[in-house]
């Protein structure tokens, strides 16, 4: 069942455009991943689907509904986690039980506020009576989400959940984040640069680049610095020294980003079996994972900091002896490179 | 200068002999800034958030006059309160001039844009993720409005006390609207420029020190207020 | 901290402060008389001592607005006071000419006296008032004006004309203080200058100086010194408002045998202050 509909949006700030979506929507009960650089609109588009604020010119429906920020339907169900958590000037409890009273739901408040802080592995006695401003970045961000649970929300928007705090609270937020999902089917949407997480968790993925989607599912996406040397070709140094070369390169390489498909790609384990129109790229096979909607296994390949994905059937994979941390060979097609630019 | 020391001496006398010219002129105080906070409070906060939280056509020019109300000058305020309260002014009729009420619709002009004005910079200054938190905790319009307001009570209460430190010891409103009628619109500071014309400068210092045993008790209160 | 806390807090504070404000809040009486009078009857306690009396006698109360001779005039103009006490004879005959007051009835004097350094430098002491006045404009000492359109500065400035001077406006021995008649006699011993002032006040001011005051009295005595004291009721025809049945008894009781005798016997530190003249 679709749950948000978004149709012709155009998002503007001080009259720049910063969210630009003609018609994309998200299906009830599961967990979706935004990923996509700084600026890309990924936080706006969170926030619309928040209805923290209301698009420039679109619709979004919810639903199947108009609705606007005050809309009592969607403030009941919706909910979003921001990427700087901000806390009331009231103690730990009361922030987290302020949700609770707005809703006027009072009957077991004490037991939804422990229970949410639990869930974020707060112990309730000796974090409930702190005031706000006594709390770590990690513990504070963590209260936030902890008075997002407790209103055991119908869709949890998190923004950057785990951005910029420690690694224990960032684990803790991720398992709470999956709870909710698991325990009162919260349709989840997270932004987050922690990739290989999304792509544990989520059902769906959906790319961002300046503002527009460029592609939903598992794409790998390569950002610039991009230089030329030839007309319509162009090249970036990845961060180990090779060269990732790309054909119908736009004049305007500034804000490009190459875009490669899983079916253009292919995996080899010597350089000889590259077929001779591919270029082959020295990587190393860093996961391999099974995707449970489909059957197939993703593997994940490193060439220096950049990430390829791939899909490999349970055959080849078995047959030719892939294993994590083998050195291999990603062969690709430079002129069947797309282009997406701002 | 030994009319300083017996004015700090006069002033406790007057407290502590229960001297009834002295209370009437506390009463007044009392009762004509409370009016005048009470008054400037409700207009001003809703005010001042409508100014530092909402977008809309002419908000900078309505910061400006505000900003410029803050110097608005204590004689001209009375001498502006004078003309409507005149029976022959327009709002003559209501036969408010010579009372505290009077009095109070003066000092409210007075505490009014300090109230509009610290409260407006005070949730402009506020981080735009509270909106969004209470926004996503599921506020409607009006909790927002509160969450907003109690978020940055501690900057109201300053605002608050600046604006009764400014109605409290004013004189040219409280003068010219209330025309310093003894036993009726005889505040402190009225009190203390009638006693200095009379050449009774202790007596003067001595309503001075009132003034500030009040403004003390004032603060004190407030601190336990922002008591943690 | 909690916000109910907070909530409770504010609450306790407004009772409290209406508590204290309460016992003030008792609604204006309408039988009050409001009269506007000029700073020297209030500052000498004229009044506070005759308004226990007239209430007695009348069962009406009495408030009154001290402020100089002008503005009280100006209050009387604009309706806001019913009866007037004051102390500028051509400024009144004028306002109960243009219709504004009724009634002008003289009540009592007290004179106006010039005062100076003992060291006397201008040389008036025992002139007549208008050769006294001669005397400044050759400018070798201060004058101090009020300069506030109050009686007291209606009267300096119809001793210049008496005198047959123009108006010493730009003179830099004249000084305009635009106070109110204490500040002024300050303002003229801090200058060592000469100053017109009312009998009333300047007894208190010797009186503050342990009657030993850098100012003493040069010019006394004269006929055109005197300073008449007047009431006049705001005329009910223009100022539908005013409670002018009350004006009229205040009127009618200040000029009677018991006021006048109980004005007859004020004194100000121990010294006799207004001289009655109702009817005269």
């Amino acid at each position: 069942m679709t749950l948000y509909r978004l149709l012709h949006i155009r998002h503007h700030y001080h009259g720049k455009p910063v969210l630009c979506i003609d018609d994309w929507s998200v299906d009830k009960n599961r967990i979706t991943g935004l990923c996509g650089p700084n600026g890309s609109g990924k936080t706006t588009l969170l926030k619309l689907l928040g209805f923290i604020e209301d698009p420039t010119h679109g619709t979004v429906l919810f639903k199947g509904r108009k609705q606007n920020i005050y809309s009592g339907r969607v403030r009941s169900s919706v909910t979003f986690l921001p990427q700087e958590s901000f806390l009331l000037r009231r103690s730990v409890y009361n922030n987290v039980a302020y949700g609770l009273r707005v809703r006027k739901n009072k009957g077991n408040e004490a037991a939804r506020v422990n229970q949410a802080l639990s869930l974020v592995g707060l112990e309730p006695e000796e974090f409930a009576p702190r005031p706000w401003y006594a709390l770590s970045g990690g513990e504070a961000r963590r209260v936030a989400l902890a008075a997002r649970l407790a209103l055991r929300p119908g869709v949890l928007l998190l923004d950057e959940p785990t951005a910029s705090v420690d690694a224990a609270s960032a684990h803790l937020i991720k398992e709470a984040a999956v709870y909710a999902h698991r325990r009162w089917n919260t349709t989840l949407i997270i932004s987050s640069h922690d990739l290989l997480w999304l792509r544990d968790i989520c059902q769906d993925m959906l790319h961002l680049f300046s503002g527009k989607i460029f592609g939903s599912g598992r794409k790998t996406i390569i950002f610039g610095p991009w230089q030329k040397t030839e007309p319509g070709l162009a090249y970036r140094i990845l961060s180990d020294g090779q060269l990732f070369k790309a054909g119908r390169a736009p004049e305007d390489l500034r804000n490009a980003a190459a875009v490669l498909d899983p079916e253009d790609l292919s995996l080899h384990i010597s350089a000889q079996d590259v077929p001779a129109e591919k270029t082959a790229l020295e990587c190393r096979l860093i996961q391999l994972a099974l995707e449970q909607q489909s059957g197939r296994i993703q593997a994940s390949v490193f060439a220096g900091q950049t990430e390829f994905c791939i899909y490999l059937d349970a055959k080849t994979l078995s047959g030719r002896g892939f294993e994590p941390g083998k050195r291999v060979w990603l062969a690709y097609r430079p002129d069947r490179v797309k282009w997406h630019d701002a | 200068m030994d009319f300083f020391l017996k004015g700090i001496v006069q002033a406790f006398e007057l407290l502590f002999s229960g001297d009834a010219e002295t209370y009437s002129a506390i009463a007044a105080t009392v009762t004509v800034s409370g009016y005048a906070m009470v008054a400037s409070l409700t207009m001003g906060i809703p005010l001042g958030f409508a100014l530092g939280h909402l977008k809309f056509p002419g908000r900078r020019q309505a910061r400006l006059v505000v900003d410029t109300m803050l110097s608005l000058p204590t004689v001209f305020i009375g001498l502006l309160v004078y003309a409507m309260l005149s029976r022959q002014g327009p709002l003559g009729h209501m036969g408010l001039l010579f009372t505290l009420p009077g009095i109070a619709i003066g000092q409210t002009i007075l505490a009014l844009p300090i109230v509009i004005a610290l409260t407006a910079s005070a949730v402009e200054g506020m981080d735009a993720n509270l909106r969004t938190t209470l926004l996503s905790l599921g506020a409607g319009r009006l909790q927002l409005v509160t969450g907003i307001i109690l978020e940055v009570r501690h900057s109201i209460l300053a605002a608050a006390l600046t604006a009764y430190g400014r109605v409290m010891t004013e004189v040219g409103i409280s003068m010219m609207v209330g025309g310093n009628i003894k036993w009726h619109t005889r505040t402190i500071t009225t009190a203390i420029a009638l006693e200095t014309s009379r050449g009774k400068f202790a007596t003067g210092i001595a309503l001075g020190m009132v003034l500030l045993l009040i403004a003390f008790a004032v603060s004190i209160s407030v601190s336990f207020l922002r008591k943690k | 901290m909690k916000i109910q806390l907070f909530v409770i807090k504010v609450f306790f504070i407004l009772a409290c402060t209406l508590t204290i404000a309460a016992p003030s809040l008792r609604a204006e009486d309408i039988s009050t008389l409001l009269m506007a009078t000029t700073t020297s009857t209030d500052n000498t306690g004229l009044l506070d001592y005759l308004a226990p009396y007239f209430t007695k006698a009348t069962g009406i109360d009495i408030r009154w607005t001290a402020a100089g001779t002008g503005k009280a005039l100006a209050l009387g103009k604009s309706c806001d006071v019913d009866v007037l006490l004051v102390h500028a004879p051509d400024a009144e005959k004028q306002f109960v000419a243009h219709g504004y007051g009724i009634n002008r009835q003289q009540i009592m004097y007290n004179d106006f006296i010039i005062i100076g350094p003992a060291s006397d430098p201008a040389g008036i002491m025992g002139l007549s008032a208008n050769m006294a006045m001669s005397a400044f404009k050759n400018g070798k000492a201060g004058f101090i004006s009020r300069g506030d359109d109050s009686g007291t500065h209606k009267k300096e400035l119809f001793l210049w004309q008496a005198a047959g001077l123009p108006r010493p406006e730009k003179e830099s021995w004249y000084i305009q203080t635009g106070q109110g008649m204490l500040p002024s006699i300050n303002i003229a011993a801090e200058r060592s200058g000469y100053i017109l002032t009312d009998r009333g006040t300047y007894l208190k001011y010797a009186h503050g100086k342990n009657e030993n005051p850098p100012l003493v009295i040069l010019v006394q005595g004269d006929e055109s010194l005197r300073n008449q004291y007047s009431i006049i009721e705001i005329d009910p025809g223009k100022c539908p408002n005013v409670k002018s049945d009350s004006a009229k008894s205040f009127s009618q009781w200040m000029a009677g045998a018991e006021a006048q005798q109980l004005i007859n016997e004020f004194t100000l530190m121990g010294r006799k202050l207004f001289i009655p003249n109702a009817g005269q």
